[in-house]
């Protein structure tokens, strides 16, 4: 079954050595995903306020490399999520129309709260659907 | 514009749905919302319930003695955006600069929102309010500022002072403040009263600030009043260029090679150490750069008496005090008490030697 | 008006106003006071006592070797406080910029010394004044004479160096308030100057001087 799967991972991170300040985040990040092992407890690295250099930045990008699931949505601007080389671990970012960056943050989860759907929206649709049966009825 | 009484606005999340914005979306505007204050990612799901959950305000805009670049920065970030439908900005748009409408009509909308609102109504105010002359300084429809500020602060639930001239006096109070100018806070002691500093303000600082005062109330505040998630940090703790300070490396002037390399300006009469504010971290212009990331130091535009801590290329230390001589009197004054006190104490002694003398003879 | 507007304002003005006035009191005062009537013949001519009082200036501010052992602590500590005084006083970049507004000068050549070079200096000039301050307390002659002078400039001099300290390290709170507190305590110094055992910066080298000029025009040996 997996054969037929079309997605290829492309990731050399694993290899890639980890230096300076991804140093330290690597290890916060390690912190959370055995957290989220033992306790299903998800959390968030806000990386914009995070001072970094431009080049710590990237490296970080680098050594969390690319997962099965990059997916950009159009909310206002683009939205893109996308799954890291390691699992339960995912990179959002949230862009403005004119291209600017409003939020981005690494999220230490099973799934991006992001794209489950809010439980008033449930609740919603729970009342919505109820109606609509009720008056079919 | 709005007649509906205050217990039948609708709540944001209302206004949301009729207009069709998805939950998705308001949940990303909430993301940036929440980023810009500092607050965890994992808290934007909260902040959205809550900001849904909170009635749709109106809000009324009263310009006093200002430049308008306050407003001007605000309308920036007001449009396009979200923010025109959780505000309901048909007040916003009574404003001399911004409105079609003159004279009496104007008047008359304003007066009308203020009424269906009364009680419920943020007041967002800009510019300095002049108080010499009984206020004639600054007037408007025949009524001072003093008297308008009063009027609007009256029904207000809160008052956001927007830019250091609401906040502090700002420019308007330099010395020496012809007119008297004073901040909202001097005037207004029984409502909750936000400033939100700055020359102008950090746009989004200004809606990030309405914002969470809809979603959770009158934020945490420091002792000049300015929203801590803001204004809670100094330049100097956030700048970019901080590690060159501690180095000891300064740009000496501003084309040389300490400049070029972006070494502290501490030299060139930075403010940085003693001002509080958000451009190192949230920057201008969406972001772009500010003013340290583009060579030239901080002015301190968001601090009580800016324009009065000396000049923007003095160390943040500069004496603050004009001699005229005084020292140079000091001096002189000296030499004379040192003069009098020789010649006092010489011929003293030779009033004790002469009695030697005397009493040995 | 705020503390920190305060401490750069009024009281800096103030207190260089009694600086100036205090300082000059005393020098004039002290140097028109007179010689005391020589009983001996005069050996050496003036160009020879200048001299001498020259020599007598370096000579004298190091102790003569029989003497060495009992004052070097007492050497090695005023030297050490000294020397990292005025390193910090006149090396240190925000320091520099601040005499240069305060006496509107541009000089245009001052040299500073790295920051973190500086910490380090100032850290250690404050343990040496920390250690003389404890001897000045456990040993007990010095204890007997030391005297208000002397523990209420210490004070001020503890209080300008910590909150300086404190303000390079990000200590104490906002920034603005620590700012202050090192000014007022400057301004403070400036003001008790007059009136002490600091004094002894405008009296050391000119002292030591004359004794040298006396001796070398009797003919003694200094």
């Amino acid at each position: 079954m997996s054969d037929s799967i079309p997605v290829t991972v492309k990731s050399e991170t694993r290899t890639s050595s980890i230096g300076g300040g991804v140093f330290a985040i690597a290890h916060e990040l390690l912190r959370h995903l055995e957290n989220l092992l033992e306790t299903g407890e998800t959390a968030t690295i806000d990386v914009k306020s995070l001072p970094m250099a431009p080049d710590e930045f990237h490296e970080i990008r680098k050594m969390l490399g690319q997962g099965e699931i990059d997916l950009t949505l159009e909310l206002d601007g683009p939205t893109r999520i996308q799954e890291t080389a390691y699992g339960g671990v995912w990179w959002i970012q949230h862009k403005a129309p004119d291209g600017r960056i409003l939020a981005e943050y690494i999220e230490i989860a099973r799934f991006p709260d992001f794209l489950s759907a809010q439980p008033d929206h449930i609740t919603e649709a729970v009342r919505h659907l109820r109606n609509r049966l009720q008056g079919a009825a | 514009m709005s007649k509906k009484r205050t217990d039948e606005r609708p709540t944001i999340g209302q206004v949301l749905d009729e207009n069709g914005v998805g939950r998705r979306r308001f949940l990303k505007y909430c993301a940036g919302i929440t980023a810009l204050m500092a607050m965890p990612p994992g808290a934007t799901t909260a902040f959205a319930q809550q900001l849904r959950a909170a009635k749709r305000p109106t809000v009324i805009y009263m310009p006093f003695q200002e430049c308008t670049g306050c407003l001007e920065s605000l309308t920036r970030s007001f449009a396009p955006s979200l923010e025109s439908l959780i505000f309901d900005t048909v007040s916003l748009d009574y404003n001399h600069t911004l409105q079609a409408a003159a004279g009496h009509a104007a008047e008359e909308a304003r007066y009308e929102a203020m009424e269906a609102a009364h009680g419920e109504y943020i007041l967002i105010v800009d510019g300095s309010i002049p108080t010499k002359i009984n206020g004639a300084y600054g007037t408007s429809a025949g009524h001072t500022f003093v008297d308008q500020l009063y009027e609007a602060a009256e029904g207000a639930a809160a008052i956001v002072a927007v830019g250091v001239c609401a906040a502090y006096g700002g420019v308007g109070a330099a010395y020496p403040n012809p007119t008297g100018a004073v901040g909202v806070a001097d005037l207004i002691t029984d409502k909750p009263v936000i400033n939100v500093p700055g020359c102008p303000p950090i746009p989004e600082v200004m809606t990030g600030t309405l914002v969470s005062f809809l979603a959770t109330g009158v934020p945490e505040l420091d002792i000049h009043g300015r929203p801590k998630a803001f204004f809670g940090n100094t330049i100097h703790d956030r700048c970019y260029r901080r590690r060159f300070y501690d180095r000891g490396l300064f740009a000496e002037a501003f084309d040389d090679e300490g400049a070029k390399n972006g070494w502290c300006l501490y030299k060139l009469g930075c403010r940085g150490p003693t001002t509080y504010n958000a451009c190192a971290t949230i920057k201008w212009n969406g972001g772009t750069s500010w003013p340290i990331e583009a060579g030239h130091g901080c002015i301190g535009c968001s601090e009580p008496n800016f324009w009065d801590q000396g000049g923007f290329y003095e160390p943040v230390t500069s004496k603050l005090f004009r001699d005229t001589g005084q020292v140079a009197a000091a001096g002189a004054a000296g030499v004379a008490l040192g003069v009098a006190s020789a010649v006092a104490a010489n011929s003293r002694r030779k009033k004790l030697a002469a009695e030697d003398q005397e009493t040995s003879s | 008006m705020t503390l920190l507007e305060f401490s750069r304002g009024p009281m800096l003005h103030f207190a260089l106003i009694v600086f100036v006035l205090g300082v000059l009191w005393r020098l004039v005062a002290v140097s028109l006071l007179g010689w005391r009537k020589s009983k001996t013949k005069w050996r050496n001519s003036t160009a020879d006592a200048v001299k001498g009082g020259a020599i007598a200036t370096g000579n004298r501010s190091w102790p003569h070797p029989e003497f060495l052992d009992r004052t070097a602590f007492g050497e090695a500590v005023g030297y050490g406080y000294h020397i990292g005084l005025f390193a910090v006083l006149l090396l240190y970049a925000p320091h520099v910029v601040f005499w240069k507004n305060l006496f509107g000068v541009n000089v245009p050549f001052w040299p500073t010394l790295p920051s973190g070079l500086m910490s380090v200096i100032s850290i250690v000039t404050i343990f040496v004044m920390f250690i003389a301050t404890v001897r000045r307390y456990m040993h007990k002659p010095l204890r007997r004479i030391s005297n208000f002078d002397d523990w209420f400039t210490l004070f001020i001099l503890y209080v300008l160096m910590l909150s300086g300290v404190m303000l390079v390290f990000g200590l104490g709170g906002r920034y603005e308030w620590v700012l202050a507190t090192h000014i007022i305590s400057f301004n403070a110094l400036l003001i008790w100057f007059p009136f002490g055992k600091l004094m002894h910066a405008f009296y050391i080298f000119p002292s030591r001087f004359i004794t040298g000029y006396k001796h070398e025009k009797k003919g003694a040996s200094s």
